[in-house]
C-alpha cells in the first residue's frame, strides 16, 4: 500500500505540471528592432542573386493595428512594389514559413518581386504576431488575424478579392487554406493560392513519426488542419514540392493536400530532388518563377 | 534548407515525444516473474536514440513508475503509469501479465511473455487510444551468488541477460484524415542485462525498435544501426522488491 500511495503522489505531482507543445511550431525570432533586408546579417532562406535586387524606392515598410484575443497588437508587413498599383494590378500576399521573421524571407520576396518582370506584381509579407517587429505572441489565432490585418491594408489601398493572389510556405499554408477555405471570415480572399512545402496536420506529423495512429490532441492544441480546409478551397491551386522533402514528406502531407483539393483546377509542381526549403534553388529560380507566372497567368 | 535545419531544431522538441510514447517507452517490465505474492515498485528512464541539431544524441527521455506482484509462482501482474506523457496531459497507463512458460531445473534460464495493453487519453479532448502489446523474453542468470539460510539456498546476487522482443498492435483500419493504416505492428527485437541485488534490480535494455520501417522524412534524426532504418532505444530501469 506504501508503494501505491508514493506512486500515487508522484504521478498527481508531474500531472499538475502539464505542458503543451504548440509553441514548438512557431520558432519565431523577435528580438530584431528593424528590418535590415539586403544588410541582413542573420541566416536567410535562399542566396539569390543581384539580378533580382529591388529599389529602395519600391520597398515600403508597413504597420497596423490588429485585435486578437482581446489584445490589440501591432503589425509589421514588407511591401514591394508601386502602391500606386494596388488599385488596378494583381497582388501577392505571401505567407511566409516558421522561421524567425521577415528577414529571413526577404530572399523570397525578392524572387516574387521580379516574378513577369521587375515589380510586375506587388508582394506583401507579412510577420505574424511575435515575428520580428510585430507585436504579440505566435498562436494560430494570432496568425490569422496578422494576415486578415494584411489583408484589410490591401483592401484599404484599392485591392480587390479577384486580384489578390495569395501564396503559403511551410506554415504559411495555414493562414493560406484558413483564408481561402473561409472567405467570408476575412476582409479579402484569394482568387488564386499556391501552397509551397504544405504541412497536412500536426496529427500527419505525429503519426508519421510515431507510426501509430495517436491523436494530435495528445500534443498540441492548434486546430491547424489543412488537409480538410483544403475541402473547402473553391480557386484554383498550385502545388509546389520537393520529392526530398524530409520534414513534410511529400507523400504524407503534399499529396494529402493536393488529392483532397475539389476546387476548379489544380496544378502540382513536384521538383526532384528539393528538400523542404530549396526547391527554388533546386528547380532553378527561372524554372520556378516561370512556373509561378503560368499559373497565375493562366 | 537553413529554415529546414532550424525548424528541425525545434520540432524535434515537438516530435520526440509523440515518437516515445509508442512501444518504446520503457523496458521489457518483468522479464523474470516475481516471487509468489512479492510486491515491487519499478521506475523507468530512456527511451530512442535521437539526435537533436546542435544539442546531442541522446536517449529521449521518457520515464514511468510502475507497481508488480507475484500472483502465483510463475506469474507476475503489473501496471504502470507513464509520468512524461502526463507532463504533457496524456493519461498513460499499461497493465499485463508476465507468464513463466518454461524453466529450466535450477531455474538459471527460462522463457516467459508478457501481454498487456497500453491505454492513453488526453485531458483535452479525451482521444482515447489502446494498443496491445505482447513482448517475450529468453532470460539466462549466468552468474550468481547464494546463501544458506533457514529456507535452504538464497540467492542474493544474480546476473542475467535476456533476449526477446516486443510487439505493439495498432487495430484501427485508418490514421489521419482517414489514410489507411498499414502499421499495424510494430516488432522490435531486445536484448538486456539485470543485475539483482538483494531487494533491488538495476536493468539495461536495448531495443531496436521497428527495424524494418523507414526511419527517413520524419523531422526527428533517429540513431540506428541499421541505419534508414528503425531506431534504437537505451533505457534503464530500477525495481525495488518489497
Amino acid at each position: 500500500m506504501k508503494a501505491l500511495y508514493i506512486l500515487g503522489i508522484a504521478t498527481l505531482l508531474l500531472s499538475s505540471c502539464r505542458k503543451r507543445l504548440d509553441d514548438f511550431l512557431f520558432n519565431n525570432d523577435n528580438s530584431i528592432t528593424e528590418y535590415k533586408l539586403d544588410n541582413y546579417e542573420g541566416r536567410t532562406t535562399l542566396d539569390v542573386g543581384p539580378e533580382y535586387a529591388v529599389a529602395d524606392s519600391m520597398i515600403h515598410f508597413i504597420n497596423y493595428p490588429i485585435v486578437s484575443e482581446g489584445q490589440t497588437l501591432n503589425i509589421s508587413a514588407i511591401y514591394v512594389g508601386d502602391l500606386a498599383k494596388i488599385a488596378t494590378d494583381t497582388v501577392i500576399l505571401y505567407c511566409h514559413g516558421t522561421a524567425d521573421h521577415n528577414d529571413f524571407y526577404w530572399p523570397r520576396q525578392k524572387l516574387y518581386a521580379n516574378l513577369g518582370g521587375k515589380y510586375r506584381f506587388g508582394v506583401l509579407m507579412v510577420d505574424y504576431a511575435g515575428y520580428g517587429l510585430s507585436e504579440g505572441n505566435p498562436t494560430e489565432a494570432n496568425m490569422y488575424e496578422s494576415v486578415n490585418g494584411g489583408l484589410k491594408w490591401l483592401k484599404d489601398n484599392g485591392l480587390t478579392s479577384d486580384r489578390l493572389i495569395q501564396f503559403g510556405f511551410s506554415l504559411g499554408t495555414a493562414p493560406t487554406c484558413e483564408v481561402a477555405g473561409n472567405p467570408s471570415s476575412f476582409h479579402l480572399s484569394p482568387s488564386k493560392i499556391i501552397l509551397e512545402a504544405p504541412f497536412a496536420s500536426s496529427e500527419v506529423m505525429v503519426q508519421d513519426a510515431s507510426l501509430l495512429s495517436f491523436p494530435a490532441s495528445y500534443f498540441v492544441n492548434v486546430k491547424i488542419d489543412n488537409a480538410e480546409e483544403i475541402k473547402k478551397v473553391n480557386v484554383p491551386l498550385l502545388w509546389i514540392h520537393g520529392e526530398a522533402d524530409s520534414f513534410l514528406s511529400i507523400h504524407t502531407h503534399g499529396e494529402l493536400v493536393y488529392n483532397n483539393y475539389a476546387g476548379p483546377s489544380k496544378t502540382a509542381v513536384r521538383v526532384p530532388g528539393g528538400n523542404h526549403e530549396d526547391t527554388p534553388f533546386i528547380l532553378g529560380y527561372t524554372n520556378y518563377l516561370t512556373e509561378i507566372l503560368k499559373f497565375i497567368e493562366n | 534548407m537553413r529554415e529546414f535545419q532550424f525548424i528541425r531544431k525545434q520540432f524535434c522538441l515537438f516530435l520526440l515525444v509523440s515518437i516515445v510514447i509508442l512501444s518504446a517507452c520503457a523496458p521489457s517490465r518483468f522479464v523474470k516473474p516475481l516471487e509468489h505474492k512479492q510486491h515491487a515498485i519499478s521506475g523507468s528512464f530512456g527511451g530512442p536514440l535521437a539526435t537533436i541539431p546542435g544539442v546531442a544524441t541522446i536517449p529521449l527521455p521518457y520515464t514511468s513508475l510502475g507497481y508488480g506482484y507475484g500472483l502465483k509462482p510463475s506469474t507476475t501482474i503489473y501496471a504502470n503509469c507513464y509520468t512524461t506523457a502526463a507532463i504533457f496531459g496524456v493519461v498513460q497507463f499499461d497493465a499485463g501479465v508476465t507468464q513463466n512458460l518454461w524453466k529450466n531445473k535450477n531455474a538459471t534460464m527460462g522463457i516467459s511473455i508478457s501481454p498487456a495493453v497500453n491505454f492513453y487519453s488526453d485531458v483535452f479532448e479525451n482521444n482515447k487510444r489502446l494498443f496491445p502489446q505482447l513482448d517475450a523474453n529468453y532470460y539466462f542468470d549466468y552468474w550468481n551468488k547464494s546463501k544458506e539460510n533457514a529456507k535452504g539456498k538464497e540467492k542474493q546476487k544474480t546476473n542475467n541477460f535476456y533476449v526477446g522482443f516486443s510487439s505493439m498492435y495498432d487495430l484501427k483500419r485508418t490514421k489521419a484524415h482517414n489514410q489507411p493504416q498499414t502499421n499495424h505492428m510494430i516488432f522490435s527485437p531486445q536484448f538486456g542485462h539485470t543485475f539483482e541485488r538483494n531487494n533491488w534490480n538495476y536493468t539495461l535494455e536495448v531495443k531496436l525498435l521497428a527495424p524494418y520501417k523507414s526511419n527517413q522524412d520524419i523531422v526527428l534524426d533517429y540513431v540506428s544501426p541499421f541505419g534508414k532504418k528503425g531506431a534504437m532505444g537505451i533505457y534503464f530501469g530500477i525495481t525495488y522488491k518489497l
